[in-house]
């Protein structure tokens, strides 16, 4: 009995200097968790706009704007996410968030017009902004363009792509 | 006795982690798999409209009398979609979004009575597209259901 009450206390002492460390690393590792999980939404929403633009199969009304007015973008392209950077400008006093910029790098060879890929690159944007929104269900604290789009701590923006 | 205890302590311990691992990568794979899924399905409708691009192409090439069977799938990826061909080209349209895939300006008839006119494709049917001369010796394309 002796052995198993030691044990118990050994186990009682390890349990609650586990839960205290983990209570004081919670709101760092909070904040970690939520940009990575961001990163990843918005990743994974460049990659969406990416294949939108590469197999060229658009909403209606893009379809019949490009129709008109880019008609290169009517054919399918190779468009590649290469990388996702991010920059923190620090806590932005009017959203009371910490505030976060994507930048986006991707390659479309084919292209070479400057507003076929401005148009490109602001679907990868609009895409990423938006799966960040969906991941964090904030839809309601943001505007149809999903600009800027908001987690708990922080608030997001995207620079324009840049084309490799 | 003792090594039953640690053993206990280090399975709260590394249960807890991987509870935070799963619970913050659940929205991230669900996210990949609705992309994944996605692009299936935008890849099939573009290789589909290029299908009937390419058919109404071939059929047009190889001259008066040819013609190519081509089936509509029941669906893409679960989705209803319909293909619309007219002179200009194959067009997919599949959940509100469209893509096309452009054809050599043809005349493209929906029956043998060779009317210009756009030429849509119904999921699950099968689509005899054929060259057919008018008495004026002009081409056309003549799309029909089997």
């Amino acid at each position: 009995m002796d052995i198993k009450g030691q044990l118990s206390l050994e186990f009682v002492i390890i349990a609650g200097l586990m839960l205290t460390i983990t209570l004081c690393l919670a709101p760092i590792l909070g904040n970690d968790i939520e940009l990575t999980q961001a990163m990843a939404a918005a990743r994974n929403g460049a990659i969406r706009g990416a294949n939108i633009d590469g197999f060229a199969i658009y909403p209606e009304d893009v379809f019949e704007n490009y129709t008109n007015e880019n008609l290169r973008l009517i054919n399918p392209v190779s468009v590649k996410i290469v990388e996702i950077n991010y920059k923190n400008y620090g806590f932005n006093a009017t959203y009371n968030k910490t505030r976060i910029q994507l930048r986006i790098t991707a390659s479309a060879p084919s292209i070479k017009n400057s507003k076929d890929k401005n148009s490109l690159g602001d679907r990868i944007n609009f895409y990423a902004r938006k799966s960040i929104c969906e991941s964090f269900g904030t839809s309601n604290l943001t505007n149809k363009l999903y600009n800027p789009v908001f987690s708990s701590r922080y608030v997001f923006t995207t620079a324009d792509v840049r084309w490799t | 006795m003792d090594e039953r205890g640690i053993l206990s302590a280090e399975l709260i311990f590394v249960t807890l982690l991987v509870i935070i691992v799963i619970s913050s990568l659940i929205p991230i794979v669900n996210d990949r798999i609705n992309t994944a899924s996605q692009t299936n399905e935008l890849g099939n409708a573009r290789i589909l409209a290029e299908n009937v691009a390419e058919t109404v192409n071939k059929v047009y090439a190889c001259g008066n009398g040819h013609s190519i069977t081509v089936n509509m799938p029941e669906n893409i990826e679960g989705k209803s979609f319909v293909v619309i061909v007219n002179s200009t080209g194959a067009y997919v349209k599949i959940d509100g979004m469209i893509g096309k895939s452009f054809t050599a300006p043809h005349k493209i008839s929906g029956s043998m009575a060779l009317k210009n006119e756009e030429v849509t494709l119904l999921k699950n049917h099968n689509y005899t597209i054929r060259n057919v001369e008018d008495s004026k010796s002009y081409s056309w394309i003549v799309i029909t259901s089997d």
